[in-house]
């Protein structure tokens, strides 16, 4: 399945947009979020909307389909205008020109790649190139294409343990983009103590245990607890250790980042700083 | 009266006594801004300091600023000015007020109310338009605020919005507020001030606008805001939880920014879970999903009563989460609720050392508890003062009894429903808090005031130093710490100098508590205001000049903003989402507002200039206070004097050690020299200087203060 899982939460994303349209609204919006006062920042908003518009697209097949096989009988809205009698327009006093028809571009087939991705990522996913492989014909020629194309430089990748990922910075964040490959890699203690220590190196904060619980992780509470006792057998994870703050949460934090007395200390919630 | 932006041009004056109502042209204000800065010259023009604050002639003063009403982000508020009863030297104070009805006020076309007199029995203001009269209010005189409000609106009509005081207000208990029944209330004992004017509420219709210099750019500047800087609740700029487009989230889980996939609003009426999703920081059709407060202040079980996110008027960040608490209709206490910060936070404080039960959910006691507790003090009126009523209560309820009972007496103590408490049953802390808004009983005294209390127990001076957990008093004055030495370090002490209430400043607050790493937000703070200035979470440095100014701008700031009148929670825009942007944001932003609203061109350094004229002229009217009431007008001595245990908790640490908040006797010493050297005040005093007060345009004031002996 090319679209993987939807989270709960986030757009669903049921087909694939024509990719020259797409990646000409991409680029339209780009140009349109560059020229807002003040912002000099790329319109992520952009590559939402091209997303939402695949998602109605794709919705709207679906929801024909439900219509149809509930054998409901729904009037064309062309059929019913047909059946109108031919009025005439008062406040049409000049004739539209007929617009001016583009020609047709054959866009190349690894901007559709492309998309693909950038939707994923819109949709919080990274892509996996073993995913790929059995779904794209020709993909290494596409790859190679993609790499080459200006267009298409918001496409990264990521190595994770047992595949490479690739994702959009356009909609996905580095540091979500770690989060996921680790959420991908299946590996529940190396995650726990890569995202341990990422947490007291960057803000710096203990990690709480129940933050592997919740979203984007969503792991029970006894699989977290017994990756932590496993953790605790393995030599390469003795910088983690555990604490309980001051409302008996307990937390993970690594001790090449924040020593004991600091890391507790950071973790107890004061009262009143609401 | 000249055409005139953003400001509505007229004021309106209203005699409780004579029942007279009259206009008056607003421009001569115009100067001060409006709002706070409008009502502190009216105050120290017309009802000087050496008034009671009962007295026939005390002033409360509604003012609405330019920018309220005008379209311009975050901007809902009123602001009220009047005399405190309950904080030491009984001087100037204000509450503030989100909501609808301050627009209102300004549709109405008035940029604020100034209220004097007392009348001989219970009314109502009612403003529609220029048809402004007094309304006979006796019929819901004793009532509480949701039955007084609903009342108004049915005399009115429901295109008003109505405001009223409770019985705490009536009865004249200096904790009370003024309230909306949507959870927006002013407090610092406004219902005090209109209770003994026998001012009951205030219903407004306004069908005018707010005209505006410069709309185009209004719109451009709004835009650019939404699509580049404003964050979620307190303008935190990261969310609570990992979203696919942010680089950063709270570790905690835990900050203002929490709606986030698989948080709901599980409680909708049609049964339908709406589901926070994400939230990309430029995608404005999403800003609303942002602050799932409830879930903020309860943790995830909140999602289960959750019917929708409120807030006030012209704001996208929905502050006020409307809940339905089910549970509580077995005590047959009401089940409706909106509210957002304090309210509902420590009303688990009425059960000291009880384990609280569930009551339908998995860890949902505290929750049901502290809303019970907010309906309560909201219908009541009876205000909070920061915690203040819920640590005083704690510590009452938390004694023996043969202690409590040398405080209360044994009839009373016994009165007391204590099976109630025990059980962990709401009505006990609704008993309570309806004994203290009736002033019922010698334990009502904790909602005069902590001072009074303290008075009426015979508890000495050091009862406010101790760190057991239940006191919160930065100074000796009645008023608690307001984001100060905990969120920000020798800044958060200083600006919690400057008033006669708790500070309401959140200018680091806003930073400290985002979520964003330390080195990220630390690069957007000394960007702004100098290196030095932004100390990591417990690990603080010496007081250095950047941590000095950053104070005074903090205060200069939150008057602007309660002048203007903007919400102080999301405003200035100092951080941004946008990576792009380095999350930076943009202090000039209001500054572009106020131009655009006013057609007159204003920088934020005027703007900082305007603040700080408001401050001094607060001080001003502070030292002629103290002077009157404490005989003494060396504030440094009788209102910036520090409580022991600023100092002296965590005995464990030593100041500037990594780990603690707690400060240092000599550096705050050194720190309170260079705030009043840089603002021209006495240093010995904390007193502006003649010369200061003249080259903000106070000479009045200053051959006032002169003329008392005071400088």
């Amino acid at each position: 399945m090319l679209f993987g899982r939807r989270k709960k939460g986030f757009s669903t994303v049921a087909a694939v947009t024509d990719p020259k349209s797409a990646v000409e609204e991409l680029q339209a919006d780009e140009m349109a979020a560059k020229k807002k006062p003040k912002s000099p920042t790329f319109d992520i908003d952009s590559a939402a909307e091209a997303a939402r518009k695949a998602n109605e697209a794709g919705a709207s097949v679906e929801s024909a389909q439900e219509t149809m096989a509930a054998g409901e009988e729904k009037v064309d809205l062309f059929d019913f205008l047909a059946q109108q009698p031919d009025v005439e327009d008062q406040f049409a006093d000049i004739p539209a020109e007929p617009e001016e028809q583009e020609p047709e571009i054959q866009a190349p087939a690894h901007w559709k790649l492309a998309e693909y991705i950038r939707i994923r990522s819109a949709n919080a996913q990274v892509t996996g190139l073993i995913l790929l492989k059995s779904e794209v014909e020709g993909l290494e020629e596409l790859l190679e294409a993609m790499a080459a194309d200006e267009t298409c430089k918001d496409i990264a990748t990521r190595q994770g343990a047992k595949d490479l990922y690739y994702y959009s910075t356009a909609t996905m964040s580095d540091n979500y983009a770690m989060i996921d490959v680790l959420i991908q890699d299946d590996d529940l203690v190396s995650m726990m103590a890569q995202m341990v220590r990422f947490n007291a190196k960057t803000y710096p904060a203990a990690t709480p245990f129940f933050y592997f619980q919740r979203p984007p992780y969503n792991r029970s509470k006894a699989e977290v607890e017994q990756a932590w006792a496993a953790m605790q057998t393995m030599e390469q994870y003795q910088d983690i250790q555990e604490l309980t703050n001051n409302e008996n949460t307990r937390f993970l934090y690594s001790t090449q980042y924040l020593t004991p007395r600091y890391a507790k200390a950071i973790s107890d919630v004061d009262l009143f700083t609401d | 009266m000249a055409e005139t932006f953003g400001w509505a041009g007229k004021l309106l004056r209203v005699d409780l006594s004579t029942g007279s109502i009259t206009t008056e042209d607003s421009a001569k204000y115009q100067e001060y801004i409006g709002g706070m800065g409008m009502a502190y010259r009216i105050m120290y023009d017309e009802a000087p300091m050496d008034l009671d604050p009962y007295d026939e002639k005390a002033l409360v003063i509604f003012g609405v600023g330019p920018l309220t009403g005008s379209g311009v982000p975050c901007s809902g508020r009123m602001n009220i000015t009047f005399r405190s009863t309950w904080s030491k030297g009984h001087s100037i104070v204000d509450a503030h007020m989100g909501g609808h009805i301050g627009p209102q006020l300004k549709y109405a076309g008035y940029d604020g109310i100034v209220v004097t007199g007392i009348s001989a029995k219970p009314v109502y203001l009612k403003i529609e338009d220029d048809k402004v009269s007094l309304e006979d209010a006796s019929a819901v005189w004793g009532k509480g605020t949701f039955e007084s409000n609903a009342w108004l609106i049915e005399q009115t009509g429901r295109e008003f919005e109505a405001a009223s005081i409770g019985p705490a207000g009536e009865n004249l208990m200096d904790y009370s507020t003024l309230n909306t029944s949507f959870g927006n209330a002013g407090g610092a004992g406004v219902g005090a001030a209109l209770g003994n004017k026998k001012l009951k509420g205030i219903v407004i219709r306004g069908t005018g606008t707010v005209k505006v210099a410069d709309p185009k750019k209004v719109l451009e500047l709004s835009s650019y805001m939404m699509g580049n800087l404003i964050g979620g609740n307190n303008n935190h700029n990261v969310p609570a939880l990992p979203q696919s487009w942010a680089e950063f989230s709270a570790v905690s889980g835990k900050n203002r920014w929490s709606g986030a996939p698989g948080r709901v609003w599980g409680h909708t009426p049609d049964g339908e879970e709406i589901d926070a999703g994400e939230q990309p920081y430029n995608d404005i059709n999403k800003i609303a999903y942002r602050c799932l407060k409830g879930v903020f202040d309860f943790g995830e079980v909140a999602s289960n009563y959750i019917i929708k996110s409120g807030g006030c008027q012209s704001c996208p960040i929905r502050c006020y989460t409307q809940y339905e608490i089910d549970p509580l209709a077995e005590y047959d206490l009401p089940i409706h609720n909106s509210n957002t910060c304090m309210p509902v936070l420590y009303g688990n404080y009425a059960y000291p050392g009880v384990e609280l039960k569930d009551f339908k959910y998995e860890g949902d006691a505290k929750m049901v508890i502290n809303l019970a507790w907010s309906h309560a003090v909201d219908d009541m009126g009876l205000w909070d003062n920061y915690g203040n009523i819920n640590r005083d209560l704690k510590w009452f309820l938390s004694l023996p009894r043969e202690e409590a009972v040398g405080y209360i007496g044994e009839e009373e103590y016994d009165s007391l429903p204590w099976d109630w408490m025990h059980d962990g049953d709401p009505r006990w802390e609704v008993e309570i808090i309806r004994r203290l808004a009736m002033g019922e009983g010698k334990l009502s005294v904790i909602a005069k005031g902590t001072l009074a209390m303290m008075e009426a127990f015979g508890l000495p001076k050091e009862w406010l130093d101790r760190a057991d957990g239940t006191n919160s008093n930065l100074m000796y004055c009645g008023f608690p710490n307001h984001h100060g030495p905990a969120e920000a370090w020798q800044t958060g002490m200083l600006y919690n100098m400057f008033y006669n209430r708790d500070c309401m400043i959140h200018e680091i607050v806003c930073e400290t508590g985002s979520g964003a790493p330390y080195e990220v937000t630390k690069k957007v703070m000394e960007d702004f205001f100098g290196e030095g200035c932004y100390d990591k979470s417990k690990a603080y440095t010496p007081i250095n000049e950047n941590k000095v100014k950053l104070a005074i701008y903090c205060a200069a700031d939150k008057n602007f903003h309660d002048s203007s009148t903007l919400c102080n929670w999301m405003w200035p825009m100092t951080q941004s989402p946008s990576k792009e942007r380095d999350y930076h944001g943009d202090l000039d932003l209001q500054a572009d507002f106020m131009t655009a609203v006013t057609g007159k061109t204003y920088t934020q350094d005027d703007l900082q200039e305007f603040g700080k004229k408001i401050l001094h002229m607060l001080r001003v009217m502070t030292a002629i206070s103290f002077k009157l009431n404490c005989d003494s007008a060396n504030l440094r001595t009788e209102h910036d004097a520090i409580t022991g245990w600023v100092f002296d908790k965590e005995p464990d640490f030593k100041p500037f050690e990594e780990g603690t908040t707690k400060l240092d006797r000599e550096d705050m010493k050194k720190a309170m020299d260079m705030m009043y050297t840089e603002l021209g005040w006495d240093v010995e005093t904390g007193i502006p200087t003649a010369e200061t007060l003249k080259a903000y345009g106070l000479e009045d004031m200053a051959k006032d203060l002169a003329d008392r002996g005071i400088i």
